[in-house]
């Protein structure tokens, strides 16, 4: 038996000899493969997301900035997740999430959470792009307040991004349409790259099932925030001039419309609205019309072609041209005016006022009719062959055949706005040229880029001298005129006087041609007339109801967003000030420190003269003379000054009332003595 | 002080080498699953890593006084006891069959009324199918050679709870049946009855196996699937490492812990080897004390059994002998596989490394066949005193 149970021990012993090989065999002869797969299992870089740049307004309002979104999953066969505890909580939650999302019943969820239990599913859909504070609460409801592994909740954070100001600019700044963080359009788009900073890495261990430490590795990358970027956009005159858009475009049943609003000097664009139609009521920024479609421009196209009349000396404001009945005839086209002119006679200022097609066409017909060349060589100077290069992806390009193509009638037609495609922003940029004595400067939407508020980019103001003084005065005269007494005159008033011109331009429609045409009215000026800050361009696309002129459709907008800014903008608000009016302190008599600090801190310069307590009248300050033992005159004094007064005297002080001093029992110039009582009446 | 613990060391009867290796094992065990139970504290107690650790401590305190109590009782006493237990263990393995708790569609534990402890039905049966098998190869050893008389009935007695078992928890079935076969050699079976019972069971598995892997999947009952998956990831797809997860972070955890000790709490693969604390605490003790401390485990289990085996020497043919040998190598046998399926030379089961694996009911029954060989050594002990006294 004794050598049977040695038999066995041994053989125990080689299973364990067995164990120890394995081991040693394991750990020497395979040790760095399996040392090497731990590391490729456990340690890899993770990406360190980095924020994405916020995109502000002039005044430093937040247009676009970055919220985390949440999708919600849950885990059905979550380890700790118990049968219990789920059957315990499951109507509460089915309850709370009909409350917060209203999207299905508490049955439907209840069903579905069973189900899903049944099916083990570790991935149910909960609920997809939930706000932050929903998340909060939802973190603290039953059973979610479990945590990950006990309730099988599962968070995935999403970037979306959010604008303070709802629509207001949405397609100049850019939109995430799908949520995925790739933007089709606007500044989003165009400074994409600045916005979304560098993703950092950094190496980190899995620890187990979802949890991994980073390690502590000099390698480590650490992500740059993505720069911010300061617009050029005004929140205030953009929401005025979107509101005024979209309630016109409603009221005219139109497609589509656009606003532009430039600063004169700089180029600055102050608000670029963009409204397209949904439905009959609604109107929505679908495209960013002002900087993306070129159409004709019509009327408003005439004063480039006077422009360049002038500079060649052809013509001058008050230069005489025949405009017959309104009809000219070219080759075998005709060009019309809208309404025979009153006199067969015009002078160019009035052949613009009342925006005839005639005059304009004949003089370019007769000027550049065998010089095609150097009147599209104005054109060029003017911007209106090039693609202007504003800081948002989308600008379009215009459409403008070349001189040695252009037809015998192609400079009539040109002249007068057809022929070619412009986009908005051109025609804006050519008025803003007029309004700038003659200096075109590139319109802008960036002011500047930020990155940890320092400033790494600035927009500098592109400029070029495109049209001479005499030119500019005699522009700004006739555009003032078509205000006055031209087709725009229902935009006169005496508040603000505007400078413009209107345009009510067919568009062809694809290859319809002009049968299917429709309308585009629109206005381009600038305002104040004799001083211009703001230039502004009004499109609007087919309008359907309530007439289609520039003057009336496109014209009106302009006049309220100009009021509108004018009211609300100081320094263009500026007269002189009475200096006599100016402001009259309630404090009549005071030490003359106090004075000086308050007038200071008010801004005005004022003259106290060199006495310790000054008194106001006749607007001016004069020093009160102070004698020892004599009484002053206190009246008009505030109660501090007064009993401090008296108080240094060495008197003793007793009142009434309250307000400034009325009146006081010792007279002024009685002699007083040290200890003495003087009753104060105090009143307004 | 020191008579305290003379007094506790000479109360303690039994051999003290035994009480050592209990001892030592009990330190490994609490060191090795206060590191491996980390995640598991993570997970749920929220991070209170000390409440593993003394879940742990007391059990291991609970399993020295019940070996404490269990060798007071004269181990002549088991011979009887064995026989109830048996008789016991089989309506309650018939009982866990249907009604027992499931876990991954095995059921294996059951609740016992009242308490609302759960356990193992396996581990109660194979404690009493051991002692049982020791009390018939005492009784047997006149008429060893006899098939009829004494082979058959232990047979009976081996088979009836290693099929109850086997439905739910093929791997333990195995493993006891080999250790009864085991018991069997020792205790003189003859060598031809075995080659018998060998090729029948050959026969058994080898249609069994057949049966696994030649029908389809979708006449696969019970838990057939799940070993069938175990046994080709074992022999066929071995260095795959998508489908063994568990083995090959096993492997990486041996692979670095070196020669020497990394030191306690040190490995990081305790955070992603599925049940580091239980099943496979052996890979961890390696990877935190190294190839040394591995040897010095299997060593203490050997030191253990030799103890054992000194014990037969003293006493052969007795019921104590084979009850000592008996559940000896069954303890010694049951960490040998643990430990061999910690280093891959096994298909993975769910055995437990004796007193060091964390686990609440196997160290009841674990702590009770070590008590009860602790009382087989205590009583030679003291019959050799006695005999020593008639001697003088």
């Amino acid at each position: 038996m004794m050598v049977r149970i040695y038999i066995g021990f041994l053989f125990i012993c080689l299973l364990g000899c067995g164990i120890i090989g394995q081991t040693f065999y394991i750990q020497n002869v395979k040790g760095n493969y399996y040392r090497k797969l731990s590391d490729t299992l456990t340690i890899f870089p993770m990406t360190i997301r980095a924020d994405r740049g916020n995109i502000y307004a002039k005044d430093g309002s937040l247009l676009a900035t970055s919220l985390p979104i949440f999708d919600l999953y849950i885990d059905f066969a979550a380890d700790g997740l118990k049968k219990e505890t789920l059957r315990k909580n499951i109507d509460s939650v089915a309850l709370l999430m009909e409350n917060m999302f209203h999207d299905k019943s508490a049955a439907q969820y209840k069903n579905e959470f069973q189900y899903n239990r049944e099916k083990r599913n570790r991935y149910y859909s909960l609920h997809k792009s939930v706000t932050f504070d929903q998340m909060s609460e939802i973190r603290k409801w039953p059973l979610f307040r479990l945590g990950r592994n006990k309730s099988g909740l599962i968070e995935e954070t999403k970037e979306m991004r959010d604008h303070p100001f709802g629509l207001l600019a949405l397609r100049t700044l850019g939109v995430d349409e799908n949520l995925d963080g790739v933007y089709s359009s606007g500044i989003e788009l165009k400074y994409n790259e600045q916005l979304q900073g560098v993703c950092g890495k950094k190496l980190v261990q899995k620890l187990g099932a979802g949890v991994v430490r980073p390690l502590d590795s000099k390698d480590e990358i650490a992500p740059q925030p993505g720069r911010d970027i300061f617009t050029t956009i005004d929140v205030t005159i953009q929401d005025v001039a979107q509101d005024a858009l979209r309630r016109a475009l409603v009221k005219h049943q139109a497609d589509h419309g656009c606003v532009i609003v430039m600063e004169t000097k700089t180029g600055k664009l102050r608000a670029v609205a963009n409204l397209g139609r949904k439905d009959s009521s609604t109107y929505f920024e679908f495209l960013n019309y002002a900087v993306r479609e070129a159409t004709e421009p019509g009327s408003t196209f005439k004063l480039a072609t006077i422009a360049s009349l002038m500079e060649d000396g052809y013509v001058n404001m008050n230069t005489s041209v025949n405009c017959g009945n309104g009809v000219a005839s070219f080759f075998n086209t005709t060009i019309k005016d809208h309404e025979a002119p009153e006199t067969p006679m015009l002078t160019v200022k009035r052949a613009i006022e009342v925006s005839s097609n005639v005059a304009v066409a004949k003089l370019a017909f007769n000027n550049y009719g065998h010089a095609a060349k150097k009147f599209y060589n104005h054109l060029n100077d003017f911007g209106f062959t090039k693609k202007i290069e504003v800081e948002i992806a989308g600008a379009g390009s215009p459409v403008i055949a070349k001189p040695e193509l252009w037809s015998g009638v192609s400079s009539a037609f040109i002249a007068h706005g057809y022929e070619l495609q412009i986009t908005p922003l051109h025609t804006l940029q050519f008025y803003n040229a007029i309004a700038n004595n003659g200096v075109l400067v590139k319109p802008t939407f960036i002011e500047k880029v930020t990155h940890y508020s320092k400033t790494v980019d600035s927009t500098i103001t592109v400029s070029s001298k495109i049209l001479s003084e005499r030119t500019v005065s005699e522009l700004r005269n006739i555009l003032e005129g078509v205000v006055e007494n031209g087709t725009a005159m229902n935009l006169k008033t005496d508040y603000l006087q505007i400078a413009g011109k209107t345009g009510t331009a067919k568009i062809a429609q694809g290859k319809g041609g002009y049968s299917k045409a429709v309308y585009q009215a629109s206005f381009c000026g600038y305002f104040p007339a004799k001083n211009p800050q703001y230039s502004m361009i009004v499109i609007i696309n087919s309008p359907s109801v309530g007439g289609y002129y520039g003057n009336v459709v496109a014209g009106s907008i302009f006049r309220e967003v100009a009021d509108k800014i004018y009211a609300s903008d100081l320094n263009m608000n500026k007269t002189e000030l009475d200096k006599s009016k100016r402001f009259s302190p309630i404090v009549r008599k005071s030490t003359k420190d106090d004075l000086e600090k308050i007038y200071q801190a008010l801004g005005v310069p004022v003259s106290l003269g060199d006495a310790q307590w000054c008194a106001f009248s006749n607007g001016n300050f004069t020093g009160v003379d102070v004698q020892p033992s004599v009484m002053p005159d206190l009246t008009g004094m505030a109660l501090r000054d007064a009993i401090y007064m008296m108080e240094q005297m060495g008197m003793k002080v007793q009142f009434t009332g309250k307000g400034f001093v009325s009146s006081q029992s010792i007279q002024p110039g009685e002699a007083v003595k040290e200890g003495q009582t003087i009753k104060l009446e105090l009143g307004a | 002080m020191k008579e305290e613990i003379q007094n506790i060391t000479e109360r303690l009867q039994g051999d003290r080498i035994i009480w050592m290796v209990v001892i030592i094992l009990f330190v490994f065990s609490m060191l090795a699953v206060y590191s491996a139970s980390g995640s598991l504290a993570f997970k749920y107690t929220n991070g209170d890593t000390s409440h593993y650790l003394w879940k742990q401590v007391m059990s291991a305190i609970g399993g020295i006084l019940l070996m404490y109590f269990a060798h007071l009782i004269n181990y002549k006493y088991y011979s009887r006891i064995a026989q109830v237990l048996w008789i016991l263990s089989i309506p309650l393995l018939f009982y866990t069959m249907f009604f027992g708790a499931k876990i991954n569609d095995a059921s294996r534990w059951i609740k016992l009324p009242l308490i609302g402890w759960t356990f193992q039905t396996s581990d109660m049966a194979k404690l009493a199918l051991i002692m049982f098998l020791a009390r018939l190869l005492t009784q047997k050893q006149e008429q060893i050679t006899d098939f009829k008389k004494s082979v058959l009935p232990m047979l009976i007695v081996v088979i009836i709870p290693v099929v109850m078992i086997a439905k739910d928890n093929l791997s333990t079935a195995l493993i006891l049946f080999f250790t009864s076969v085991f018991i069997m050699f020792i205790g003189r079976v003859s060598l031809k009855h075995l080659m018998l019972l060998f090729a029948g069971s050959v026969c058994v598995l080898g249609i069994f196996l057949l049966s696994l892997f030649k029908l389809p999947d979708s006449m696969l009952i019970g838990r057939m699937a799940t070993w069938k998956s175990r046994v080709e990831t074992h022999f066929i797809h071995k260095d795959d490492p998508d489908d063994s997860y568990q083995s090959l972070q096993a492997n990486i955890a041996i692979a670095k812990g070196g020669f020497l000790p990394n030191g306690p709490g040190n490995s990081t693969q305790k955070n992603f080897l599925p049940e580091a604390y239980s099943d496979f605490i052996y890979a961890i003790i390696i990877e935190e004390y190294g190839l040394i401390g591995g040897v010095f485990v299997i060593l203490l289990y050997l030191v253990f059994l030799y103890r054992c085996i000194r014990i037969v020497v003293r006493a052969p043919k007795a019921f104590g002998a084979f009850l000592a040998v008996g559940l000896g190598v069954s303890l010694v046998l049951q960490a040998m596989i643990n430990m061999a399926v910690a280093v891959g030379l096994f298909p993975v089961t769910g055995v437990t490394l004796p007193l060091v694996s964390m686990g609440g009911s196997s160290v009841v029954f674990t702590s009770l066949a070590f008590g009860i060989v602790l009382s087989v050594s205590r009583n030679i002990e003291l019959q050799k005193g006695e005999e020593n006294l008639a001697v003088a």
